[in-house]
C-alpha cells in the first residue's frame, strides 16, 4: 500500500473514534488515520460516555455488557485508568411513557446482573419513576483523551485535523483527503460521531432514519450536591453531571430557552444557580431510538449514529465489525441495524426518548 | 484607623484626589471594623485608604481587593436580603453606615464576632475575613433582582468615556432621547491616564466640553453597571442615595439603538503571586491616586510591557513615592513617557519580566523576583522588595456584553487580543472596545457609531500608530517560565473567574497538534475575555478557538433556576398505556398476543417486568414477554405482550425484583382487537427536530400482531 494511503480513515473526536482507531491499528493491524476536529476539545463538552444507557433491548444490554468488560480491560492495558471512574447514575422520568421505559430498562438490566434500585418519588426532581444503577463506569474525557492519544501515537495511527482537509467521501465507502497539496486515499471511511456525520453527510433534506437535533450545553458554577453525580432524564434529553469542583455540566435537548427550562426545573432547590458557560450544538439521533451502524445517505462506508451515551464502550465490537471479524452476536446485532438490507427497523426499535448528544469532547 | 494609604494633601503634585473633599472626613463600619475616609470616596477607596487591601483568601493565598474584585456588602438592617447587596466600588462612602459583607451576613452573629476577631490577628489586618475556597459564586447577587423601573430611549450608550460621550452627544444634538450608563461617579473614562494625544485640549477640558454637550439632553446614570445586553434591551444595576442611605436597584433600558463603549480591560502579567495584595495595574493605580489620593505604601516598582505604564511611575514619583526601579520586558524601548521617567531620574532595567511575588516581612511588603526574557542576554534573577508592584501588560477590549448579545470575535494575532467581528442588529461598538486607541479615534468612533445606528453616513476614523522609532510598541503579555519554587497561585486575569494557570500536563505531544491544556470544563466560574486572551498566549487555547470559547464561557449572570420555575412540571399520567410501546416491536417474534398475567399470591407487577417460559429461565434474552401496563380495575398481575402460541391458562413466570413468580395467562377482554402500537414519541417541547414519521409504515411496530381476544 502506498505511503499516503490508509485502509481505514475514522472521522471523529470522541473516545469511541479514538479507541476504534487504536484497536484497528493494534489488534486488527490496519493502517489507520484518525481525522479529528482539533478545536472541539476547547468547547463545552457535548457528550458523556457512560457504560450504561436507558435502552430496553436485551440484545443491546448483552452486547454492551460484553463490550464494556473488554473496553475496561483495554483502558487498563493502555494505562489510562485515571481517565475513568466508577459512578452510580440515576435515570429518571417525568411521564408515564418514560417511567414505563426506564422501569423496563431496570428489569432488563437486573437480568444482566446490574444492581438497580428504585428511588422514592421526587428524589430525582422529576415527576415519574427514578432508578439508581450501581457500578457504572464514566469516562473522563479530559483526562482520558491525552492518554489514548499517547497510545495512538505508539500504535502508528495517523492523525489529521478535519479543519485543514478537503474531504471527498465516495459512494463506495472510500475517501480522498487533500491536505497541504497532497492527496491521501483511504479504502474505507468511518463517520464515528455526530459532528463528523454533520460535517460530511448532507442531512439538510431529512432522512428516513436519522434526525438532527439541536442541543444545549450549560456549565453551572459550583452548587449543592445532586441526588447522584450523574442524573439522566431520557424524556427531556437532559443529563446533569457534577464535576469535581461542584459545578454541573448540563446537556439538554433543544435551544437554550427550552433546555434552560428543563435544567432549571431539575435543579430546583439549588437556587441561586449560576451559569459558568453555555453553548449550542447539533447532534444526530435515530428516529426509532435504535443505533445505525452501516450505510447512510447513499454512502457505503460506515456511519455510526444513535449509539447514545455508551458508544465508546462498544468500540471493540465496532472495531471488529469494521475489520470484518465480528463475533456471531455482533454480526447478528449490527446487521439487524443496518439501513436497508431488508431490515425492518421497527423490529429493533429502542426507547427513543430524546437522545443525548454524543458529539466530540 | 488612620488612612495610611492616602497621599499627602500638601506638596506640588497632582495626585491629591479630585473626587474627595479632605475637609469632610467620614467614618463607617464594615463587619464591625471602623473605616475612615472622606466625602467623595467610594466604599472601596475608603477601605483601601484605611489599609484594607485584601479581599480575602483563595486556597490560602491572599487576594488583592480592587475595582474588579471586591465583595458585595449589605446594610446591616438588610443583612437578610442578598438582592439588596451593594457593590463596594460603586457605592459612595457615607458617614455612619453600618455594613456587613454578604458572606459575613450569611454566617450569623457568632460567625460575625469570630470574623471580627480574626481580622484583628497579626498579618490579617489588611484583609477582609472572606474565603473564596469553595467556589462560591462570585457573581454579584443583585443580578438576580427584578427590574424596578424601565426607561425608554432612542439610544442607550454603555460607557461614559470619550467614545460613549461623543456617541451620546452626537445623538442628543439631533434631538434624540439618550441614556448614558457609566459605572463610575465621573465621566471621561481613562482620558487622564492616556491623555489626548496630539489634541491641544487638556483631558479635563475635553471631558468638560463633551459633558456640556450631553448635559441638557442626555440622562446620565452614574454608578450604573450594564450587566446584560440583548437586541433592544440593556439591564443595568445602579446605586443611588435615597433618604441618606445607598440603595441598589436594577433598571431595564429599552432602546432600538445601543452603543457599546465599554472600554478595555487592563491585562495581568502571568507570574506566581500576580494577585497578591500590593500588586496593582498601572491604570488602576493611577486612577486611585488621581481620583482618591490613594497609594499603597511608599515604595513602588513598575514591571511593564507598555510605555504608558511609565506614566503611573512618574506620577507617583512626583507625589513623593520612591520608585525603586522600572523593569521593562522590552529592549531599549523608546517613548515620551520613558523620556519623562528618565527626567525624573527613575532607574530602569530591560529584558526582564516578573517571575514571582512573595511576602517579605510582616509589614505587607513584597519580594519580587524578575527573570530574563528568553534569549535577551539580560542578567537573570533580579530581586527587589517593595510595598507596591505596579504592573502594565497591555489591554483587552471588554467584549463581555458583545458576546452576551451574540456577537462574534476572533483572535487578532498582531495586537494579541480578542477583537470583535461582524455586526449585530441595533448595536454598534465605539472606542477601545472596538479596538481604537487614540483619543481622537475614540471620539470619532463614538460619532460614527451613532451615525451608523441612525442610518446616517459615518465619519471616517483615523487611528494612526506612532512610528516605532519614537514609540516602541507594547510587548506581549509577560509570561513567567513555570517554576516549582513558588507556592503562590498564578492567575490568568484579575476578574472574578479566579482561573489559574494550568498545571503541567503529563500528556505528550501528539503529532504536534494536541497539547493538553487548560481544562475549560473544570473552571468553576464564567471566564472573562482577558482569561481567554491569556489562555491563547499561554498556548492553552488555539487562536482560532478563542472567539467561540469566549462566547461560550462569557455568559449572562443570573439564576438559572428562574427559567425552570417558569417551566411547569409535567403532570404524571395514568399508568395504563393501552398498547405495547414501540420499543417492544418485534421483540418476541412476529406473532404476539396480549394477556393478563395473574400470579397466585395476588400481587401486582411493575411495568417492565420480563416474562419467561418457566421459573428456571432468567436470561433476559430468553424472555418471551413483558408486562407493559397495570391490570385494569384493580385486578392483580398486569397486562403483558407475549410472543408465540399461547392459550388461556398457560403457566409462565414473571421475574420481578423478588425473583421468579409463577403466573397463568388470562384473557384480557378490555383490549381492542386491532389497536396499533404507538410509534416512538419524542418528549413534548422538542424543538427544531425532525418529527418521527408516525404514519410511516416502516416505523410502525407492524411485527406486533395484537390479538385482543387472547387467542393465538
Amino acid at each position: 500500500m502506498a505511503e499516503n494511503s490508509y485502509e481505514v480513515v475514522i472521522f471523529g473526536s470522541t473516545p469511541l473514534a479514538a479507541l476504534m482507531a487504536g484497536l484497528l491499528a493494534t489488534r486488527h493491524h490496519k493502517r489507520v488515520c484518525l481525522v479529528t476536529d482539533a478545536g472541539s476539545a476547547f468547547r463545552l463538552p457535548r457528550g458523556i460516555d457512560l457504560s450504561v444507557m436507558p435502552v430496553t433491548r436485551p440484545e443491546t444490554w448483552a452486547l454492551l455488557k460484553e463490550a464494556t468488560s473488554e473496553t475496561l480491560r483495554l483502558i487498563g492495558q493502555i494505562r489510562a485508568r485515571q481517565g475513568m471512574q466508577r459512578i452510580d447514575p440515576i435515570f429518571a422520568a417525568d411521564g408515564a411513557e418514560g417511567s414505563a421505559a426506564i422501569s423496563h430498562m431496570r428489569h432488563v438490566a437486573s437480568g444482566f446482573g446490574y444492581a438497580v434500585e428504585p428511588l422514592p418519588a421526587g428524589a430525582a426532581s422529576s415527576d415519574g419513576a427514578a432508578y439508581r444503577l450501581r457500578d457504572a463506569v464514566l469516562l473522563k474525557r479530559t483526562e482520558l483523551m491525552p492518554l489514548i492519544e499517547a497510545w495512538l501515537e505508539q500504535a502508528g495511527v495517523g492523525r489529521l485535523d478535519d479543519g485543514e482537509l478537503a474531504v471527498t467521501l465516495k459512494r463506495d465507502g472510500s475517501a480522498r483527503l487533500r491536505y497541504a497539496g497532497s492527496t491521501i486515499e483511504a479504502a474505507h471511511a468511518v463517520l464515528a460521531d455526530d459532528a463528523a456525520i454533520l460535517a460530511h453527510l448532507d442531512l439538510s433534506q431529512g432522512d428516513r432514519i436519522l434526525r438532527v437535533q439541536r442541543m444545549t450545553a450549560m456549565l453551572t458554577e459550583p452548587t449543592g450536591a445532586l441526588a447522584a453525580p450523574l442524573m439522566i432524564y431520557p424524556e427531556s434529553g437532559v443529563a446533569l453531571l457534577r464535576n469535581r469542583r461542584g459545578g454541573v455540566l448540563a446537556l439538554g435537548a433543544g435551544a437554550p430557552e427550552i433546555a434552560h427550562g428543563h435544567i432549571g426545573r431539575y435543579l430546583f432547590g439549588h437556587a441561586p444557580l449560576r451559569q459558568a458557560g453555555q453553548g449550542t450544538f447539533r447532534t444526530v439521533a435515530t428516529l426509532d431510538g435504535a443505533p445505525l451502524v452501516g450505510f447512510a445517505r447513499g454512502f457505503k462506508g460506515t456511519v455510526i449514529a444513535g449509539l447514545g451515551i455508551s458508544g465508546a464502550f462498544l468500540a471493540p465490537a465496532l472495531a471488529r465489525l469494521i475489520a470484518r471479524t465480528p463475533s456471531e452476536r455482533e454480526t447478528r446485532y449490527f446487521s439487524a441495524r443496518e439501513a436497508g438490507n431488508g431490515n425492518t427497523r421497527a423490529a429493533i426499535a429502542d426507547y427513543a426518548g430524546m437522545a443525548m448528544g454524543e458529539a466530540p469532547t | 484607623m488612620r488612612q495610611p494609604n492616602r497621599l499627602p494633601a500638601e506638596g506640588d503634585h497632582r495626585l491629591k484626589g479630585s473626587e474627595i473633599d479632605r475637609s469632610r472626613p467620614i467614618a463607617f463600619r464594615l463587619d464591625g471594623r471602623e473605616i475612615q475616609g472622606f466625602a467623595g470616596d467610594t466604599l472601596l477607596s475608603a477601605l483601601l485608604a484605611s489599609g484594607i487591601i485584601g479581599a480575602g483568601t483563595h486556597e490560602g493565598d491572599p487576594l488583592a481587593l480592587d475595582e474588579r474584585f471586591a465583595p458585595p456588602v449589605l446594610l446591616r438592617g438588610h443583612a437578610h436580603d442578598r438582592l439588596r447587596a451593594l457593590p463596594l466600588e460603586r457605592t459612595p462612602a457615607m458617614a455612619g453606615l453600618d455594613l456587613v459583607t454578604l458572606a459575613s451576613a450569611m454566617r450569623g452573629r457568632f460567625g460575625h464576632a469570630a470574623s471580627l476577631a480574626r481580622s484583628l490577628l497579626p498579618g490579617r489586618r489588611g484583609l477582609l475575613d472572606l474565603s473564596y475556597d469553595h467556589h462560591a459564586s462570585l457573581t454579584s447577587p443583585w443580578f438576580d433582582a427584578p427590574s424596578e423601573r424601565e426607561l425608554k430611549a432612542d439610544l442607550v450608550v454603555i460607557g461614559g468615556g470619550l467614545a460613549g460621550m461623543a456617541a451620546a452627544a452626537a445623538a442628543a444634538k439631533r434631538g434624540s432621547r439618550v441614556v448614558l450608563v457609566e459605572r463610575r461617579q465621573w465621566l471621561g473614562g481613562e482620558v487622564r491616564f492616556f491623555g489626548t494625544g496630539g489634541d491641544s485640549q487638556s483631558p479635563d477640558d475635553m471631558v468638560t466640553r463633551l459633558a456640556t454637550a450631553v448635559s441638557p439632553n442626555v440622562t446620565v446614570l452614574h454608578r450604573a453597571e450594564a450587566f446584560a445586553l440583548f437586541e433592544g434591551m440593556v439591564r443595568v444595576n445602579q446605586v443611588t442615595v435615597e433618604d441618606g442611605v445607598p440603595v441598589s436597584r436594577n433598571l431595564t433600558l429599552a432602546a432600538p439603538r445601543i452603543v457599546l463603549a465599554s472600554g478595555a480591560i487592563e491585562r495581568l502579567p502571568i507570574f506566581a503571586g500576580n494577585r497578591r495584595p500590593g500588586v496593582v495595574g498601572a491604570l488602576a493605580a493611577f486612577n486611585r491616586a488621581d481620583r482618591f489620593g490613594l497609594w499603597l505604601g511608599r515604595r513602588a516598582l513598575l514591571a511593564t510591557a507598555t510605555s504608558i505604564g511609565y506614566r503611573t511611575a512618574t506620577a507617583g514619583a512626583d507625589a513623593g513615592i520612591t520608585v525603586g526601579r522600572i523593569i521593562d520586558t522590552r529592549a531599549n524601548p523608546q517613548s515620551r513617557f520613558i523620556a519623562f521617567s528618565k527626567a525624573y531620574g527613575l532607574a530602569s532595567s530591560w529584558n526582564l519580566r516578573p517571575r514571582r511575588a512573595e511576602p517579605a516581612g510582616a509589614r505587607g511588603s513584597l519580594a519580587v523576583d524578575f527573570e530574563a526574557v528568553a534569549a535577551s542576554g539580560a542578567l537573570p534573577n533580579e530581586r527587589h522588595v517593595t510595598d507596591l508592584l505596579l504592573v502594565s501588560a497591555g489591554w483587552q477590549p471588554d467584549l463581555a456584553l458583545w458576546h452576551m448579545a451574540g456577537g462574534d470575535s476572533h483572535w487578532a494575532s498582531t495586537r494579541r487580543r480578542l477583537a470583535a467581528e461582524g455586526s449585530l442588529p441595533g448595536i454598534a461598538l465605539a472606542g477601545s472596545v472596538a479596538g481604537y486607541h487614540t483619543a481622537a479615534a475614540c471620539l470619532r468612533s463614538g460619532e460614527a457609531a451613532t451615525a451608523t445606528l441612525f442610518g446616517r453616513r459615518a465619519p471616517e476614523i483615523d487611528d494612526p500608530d506612532i512610528d516605532p522609532v519614537y514609540e516602541t510598541p507594547d510587548d506581549a503579555t509577560p509570561i513567567a517560565t513555570r517554576g516549582t519554587e513558588s507556592s503562590s497561585k498564578t492567575y490568568l486575569d484579575g476578574g472574578t473567574s479566579l482561573a489559574e494557570r494550568p498545571s503541567p500536563s503529563p500528556a505528550r505531544r501528539f503529532w504536534g497538534l494536541a497539547r493538553r491544556r487548560l481544562d475549560l470544563t473544570d473552571q468553576p466560574h464564567p471566564l472573562g475575555v482577558a482569561d481567554v486572551a491569556a489562555g491563547v498566549e499561554l498556548g492553552q487555547i488555539p487562536p482560532h478557538m478563542a472567539g467561540i470559547v469566549a462566547q461560550e464561557r462569557g455568559v449572562m449572570p443570573g439564576d438559572m433556576v428562574d427559567a425552570g420555575q417558569m417551566h411547569p412540571p409535567r403532570a404524571a399520567q395514568s399508568g395504563d398505556i393501552g398498547t405495547p410501546p414501540a420499543y417492544l416491536a418485534g421483540r418476541f417474534g412476529t406473532a404476539t398476543s396480549i394477556w393478563r398475567v395473574e400470579p397466585a399470591d395476588g400481587r401486582t407487577f411493575e411495568i417492565g417486568c420480563l416474562i419467561h417460559p418457566d421459573a428456571d429461565s432468567a436470561d433476559p434474552l430468553a424472555a418471551v414477554g413483558v408486562v407493559f401496563a397495570a391490570a385494569p380495575n384493580g385486578l392483580t398481575g398486569g397486562i403483558a405482550v407475549i410472543g408465540g402460541l399461547r392459550a388461556a391458562g398457560d403457566s409462565m413466570a414473571v421475574r420481578d425484583v423478588s425473583g421468579s413468580i409463577p403466573v397463568r395467562l388470562l384473557d384480557h377482554p378490555a383490549e381492542p382487537a386491532d389497536t396499533p402500537a404507538a410509534a416512538p414519541v419524542p418528549a413534548p417541547n422538542a424543538p427544531e427536530m425532525e418529527r418521527p414519521l408516525a404514519t410511516d409504515g416502516a416505523l410502525r411496530p407492524a411485527a406486533i400482531s395484537v390479538a385482543g381476544d387472547g387467542s393465538a
